[in-house]
């Protein structure tokens, strides 16, 4: 499988940042993630504040210890101290991390929640189900469509 | 003795005898025959009884020759007394017998001359025979002359009675000259017989006496028969020459000229009455056609048609000529002519009279311009006037009358006034004439549809024209245009009419004005422009206890004066009320505080009229004391309540903040865990299930399942709070065709279902588009959901008319439901079937319920088990 292959390569190079505040949905995510197959690096940061100081390389991730560009962020809406929405607004604000794929990945159905998201430039908006089978085939879809099937922006 | 009675007894010689009787036998026969001619003369003309004598004097003739035969012996007839007798006395009968016809008049018919003939014959024979027979019987029975004398004198004695007879008609009849000569042959007769008794010589003597006297009867015959026509000849020519006399002495005594014409129409006679003074004589005209003439004028037109006339020898009539000889007067003539025809039938001439109509014409002309005169001034008159004579022809009319009929005046003068009315048509106008012509006077009035469709009212007045003896003669008519009058005389009414409609208005009006006044509740007063009362109401009385007697008087300042005392700033309220008074066009509104604390508004405002004369004023009273009060208290009341209002919005709000806050929480806290207890229970199920038991394996299916459900319930009521808070937008909303995409979605979704769709054409609201379909989505669903089990599915989409107004309705054949529990249906996570039956949480219809109230609406459903089911909205 030729275009397997391919994929495959083009995910082992793309990290995956999951920012999520619950433990059991990040090791559900992981779970779903290791199920569908999908074997890029996952990190994971349980607040937006650590998200944004791994994107920005702040804080606990400030000089050499600055992670690489992710692929893909998997963000939240719900979080503490800094929530989703305004970690979004931020990475779309700074130059660096504009162009960065953000998929909101939350609970959530609320109205205000989708257009405050796509107000903010998101990539796109899933919600999280509570069926696990469901989640499974959604991680699948989720790193095929990004890591893959998208062309990424240039750094 | 009559006659000889044998030859040896006379003295004469028997041959002296023989010729004497030849001469008289010759003689009778030329008595005979005039006798005969002048009874065939006179049967042509109306003298039967001339004839009758004539015919009887033949006979008589004829028996003397007889008689003379007889006598002398005739050869064969023997000379013997017993024939010469009874032929002597038969002519002496039968003349005497036609003398008593003559004179007796006695008329005997006869219309043959056959007949004639044998009555003649048969007369003389019975004479002869009857007188033979007597001789002859008388000569047996005694012989000798006895019984021949008596006879003899038998027949004399007829002869004298016709004689007397003769005599008395002689003296009645004029025309004697025939008479005369009969009686004068009678007496010669009677001579004769009486001389025959005498002896021979004087019976010869009488013979010839008879024989001269029948000549002279004979002549007196004849000549009378040749006489009559010439007397009746000179009769005609008598009354010729007396009618001429007649005409001569007409002609000359009238005015009339008489005048004579050639073939060729020269004048050959002209005469002139003698006295009359026109200069015109013979001689200027005689030789000379009328036409010729140099004083006659006529038209060449005229002459024309008089030549054409001659020239086909027409007879003609008053043909009028002018005369204008220089130095006389002009006169006018008149002609007429008849054309001579001459004996053998050419064309003679004319020959005519002339008449002078000088006076005539003049008189003629004088009338005709009195006339034009007459109808000069008529004309000029705005009336029909017009004049009829007894048999109601039209002499007279002026233009209005010809031209009210559209008729030209000159076909209206001399026609019959059946010409103008028809009468057959109007027989009333016939009567109205005859009422005139029997000397009433008439007057009528008719209308008339004018050609131009306009009605005329006329009034016409018939007024019989009588002669000096009272008689009518005739009938004036007048006829006046009256419809402008009617029609003013119609306006008036109406306006009559109106005014009392208007009156009666006017008194409704001021009753109800009044009553409207009298009942009202506030004071009124209205004081006129003299500062009078003119009215007040009890109200009024009461507000300021102005006695009545007071108000009654009338003086507005009066009352002012007892009604200042009961407010609390008198002189205030006085300068405001006198302030009024003066500034007439002011309107004014304020309060006045009374003495016993009462607060009176107080209105007051001129009556002024369109034309802006000022009445008075009205004032009006209004209390107002408790109205303040009840004021002031919903003043406080509503402070009370915008305060509460204020308090309950700011709960409210922040209820619906914690409300929003709380499904904000719930959408993303509530789900977490239930993700949890899934995702970790599927974890488990695949990655240690075979460290569990059946029972532990159900057990962990039963966790998931329940977790399932619960994050389905939770959406569902995510979903049912998100439908009532999310923003409303009205706009046209579609419901056929987002029915149509929701059942296009549907088909391909389940291309293995058949279903029959019938969705209305046109269904469009005004509301949410994205309500609408989502509460459309849920109950075309359920419509679907609950027809799953049948095999052929009839779904629509239509409206209805039902008691709470025009419904649209979604129908089903599915499931149905019992109608018992129809009210639960709407209610949230309420389920009428079981879980197992059809799946869902129970909350479609509540969203749908949420959405129509949202839209101001009504939602119910009827079912019936088995059946179907139908939810009908109105939006």
């Amino acid at each position: 499988m030729g275009m397997s292959t391919n994929i495959d390569k083009a995910r082992a190079g793309k990290t995956i940042l999951l920012v999520e505040d619950n433990p059991d949905d990040r090791d559900l995510a992981l779970h779903a993630f290791a199920l569908a197959k999908i074997g890029n690096r996952m990190d994971f940061c349980k607040d937006g504040q650590e998200a944004l100081d791994y994107l920005f390389g702040t804080g606990q991730f400030s000089g050499a210890s600055q992670p690489a560009m992710p692929g893909l962020v998997l963000l939240d809406l719900k979080l503490p101290k800094v929530d989703g929405i305004e970690v979004l607004k931020k990475v779309r604000a700074n130059a660096a991390t504009r162009r960065l794929p953000v998929v909101i990945m939350t609970s959530s159905r609320e109205e205000s929640d989708v257009l405050a998201c796509y107000d903010s430039h998101a990539n796109s908006y899933i919600r999280k189900p509570v069926d696990f089978l469901l989640f499974v085939q959604t991680a699948r879809q989720l790193g095929h469509y990004w890591l893959a099937l998208n062309e990424a922006p240039p750094h | 003795m009559l006659w000889p009675t044998s030859a040896g007894s006379t003295d004469i010689t028997p041959a002296e005898q023989m010729l004497l009787h030849l001469l008289l036998t010759i003689s009778c026969v030329v008595v005979a025959a005039p006798i005969f001619a002048f009874g065939l003369g006179a049967q042509g003309r109306n003298a039967p009884k001339a004839l009758l004598v004539a015919t009887l004097f033949a006979a008589s003739g004829v028996l003397n020759i007889a008689h003379a035969l007889a006598l002398w012996g005739i050869p064969g007839g023997g000379g013997s007394e017993m024939l010469t007798g009874p032929f002597e006395l038969a002519a002496q009968t039968l003349f005497g017998a036609a003398l008593l016809l003559w004179s007796l008049k006695i008329q005997i018919e006869h219309d043959s001359r056959r007949r004639r003939s044998a009555i003649l014959f048969a007369a003389t024979a019975a004479t002869v025979m009857f007188l033979w027979l007597v001789l002859t019987i008388g000569a047996s029975l005694a012989p000798g002359e006895y019984t021949s004398t008596r006879i003899a004198y038998g027949v004399l004695a007829i002869d004298m009675v016709a004689l007397i007879k003769t005599g008395q008609r002689l003296q009645r009849d004029p025309g004697r000259s025939l008479s005369m000569l009969v009686a004068a042959t009678f007496i010669t007769v009677l001579g004769q017989s009486l001389a025959s008794a005498g002896g021979d010589g004087a019976h010869l003597a009488s013979h010839l006496y008879a024989l001269i006297a029948a000549v002279c009867v004979c002549r007196a015959a004849y000549l009378r028969t040749i006489d009559e026509p010439y007397s009746l000849l000179e009769a005609t020519r008598c009354a010729l020459e007396l009618s001429r006399e007649q005409l001569r002495l007409r002609s000359e005594l009238s005015s009339d000229g008489y005048w004579e014409q050639d073939q060729h129409f020269r004048f050959t006679k002209f005469s002139w009455r003698a006295s009359d003074p026109t200069p015109v004589a013979e001689e200027m005209l005689l030789g000379k056609t009328r036409w010729e003439l140099p004083f006659v004028k006529v038209s060449a037109a005229q002459w024309q048609v008089h030549k054409a006339l001659l020239e086909a020898h027409q007879p003609f009539d008053d043909f009028e000529i002018t005369v204008d000889l220089p130095g006389f007067s002009v006169q006018v003539a008149s002609l007429s002519g008849r054309p001579v025809i001459a004996a053998d039938g050419t064309f003679a001439g004319y020959r005519g009279i002339s008449k002078d109509i000088t006076t005539r014409k003049q008189a003629e002309n004088l009338l005709r311009a009195q006339e034009a005169e007459l109808r000069q001034i008529t004309n000029g008159i705005p009336a029909s006037i017009s004049h009829f004579d007894r048999r109601l022809n039209i002499k007279f009319a002026n233009r209005e009358f010809a031209n009210r009929r559209s008729l030209p005046i000159e076909q209206v003068i001399g026609q019959n006034l059946n010409y103008i009315y028809d009468f057959a048509a109007k027989p009333h106008m016939f009567d109205y004439c005859q009422q005139a012509l029997n000397g009433e006077e008439v007057s009528f009035t008719q209308s008339k549809v004018m050609p131009d469709g306009t009605t005329r009212v006329t009034r016409t007045r018939l007024i019989p024209e009588q002669d000096d003896t009272g008689a009518v003669i005739g009938i004036f008519s007048l006829g006046i245009d009256i419809t402008e009058l009617s029609r003013a005389e119609s306006d008036i009414r109406l306006l009559n009419l109106d005014m009392e409609q208007r009156m009666k208005e006017r008194e409704f009006q001021h009753s109800m004005l009044q009553t409207t006044l009298e009942t009202s509740l506030d004071a009124i007063v209205l004081v006129g422009e003299d500062e009078r009362i003119i009215f007040y109401n009890r109200n009024f009385v009461g507000l300021f206890s102005i006695p009545e007697d007071l108000l009654a008087e009338g003086t507005g300042d009066t009352a002012l004066q007892v009604g200042m005392q009961k407010v609390v700033d008198p002189s205030a309220f006085l300068a405001h009320v006198r302030s009024l008074y003066q500034q007439r066009n002011e309107k004014s509104r304020g309060k006045i505080h009374m003495k016993d604390g009462r607060l009176i508004e107080m209105l007051s405002s001129p009556v002024i009229s369109a034309e802006g004369f000022y009445y008075g004023r009205v004032w009006q009273f209004h209390d107002i004391t408790e109205q303040v009060v009840v004021e002031q208290e919903i003043r406080a009341l509503n402070h009370a309540l915008e305060r509460r209002v204020g308090e309950r919005t700011q709960v409210l709000e922040a209820v619906v903040k914690e409300l929003e806050a709380f499904s904000y929480s719930v959408s993303h806290d509530l789900r977490a865990p239930l993700r949890a207890i899934d995702g970790f229970a599927r974890l488990l199920e695949q990655k240690h299930a075979d460290r569990l038991d059946d029972t532990g394996r159900n057990y962990l299916e039963r966790v998931m399942r329940g977790s399932a459900r619960m994050g389905e319930l939770i959406d569902d009521m995510l979903f049912l709070s998100q439908v009532t808070r999310s923003d409303f937008s009205s706009t046209e909303v579609d419901i056929s065709e987002i029915s149509g995409a929701i059942f296009s979605d549907h088909r391909s979704a389940n291309p293995e279902r058949r279903v029959t769709i019938d969705i209305e054409n046109g269904l469009v609201v005004q509301g949410d588009q994205r309500l609408l379909r989502i509460a459309l989505e849920n109950l075309l669903g359920n419509a679907l959901k609950f027809t799953a089990k049948c095999d052929d599915t009839h779904i629509s989409v239509g409206t209805k008319i039902t008691p709470q107004g025009r419904a649209i309705f979604i129908q089903d054949n599915g499931a149905g439901f019992d109608m018992r529990h129809a009210d639960k249906m709407f209610q949230s996570f309420q389920r009428l079937h079981a879980d197992t039956e059809f799946e869902g949480t129970g909350i479609g219809l509540a969203i749908v319920q949420r959405i129509v109230n949202r839209h101001g609406g009504r939602i119910w459903a009827e079912g019936l088990v088995g059946v179907g089911a139908t939810v009908y909205f109105i939006i």
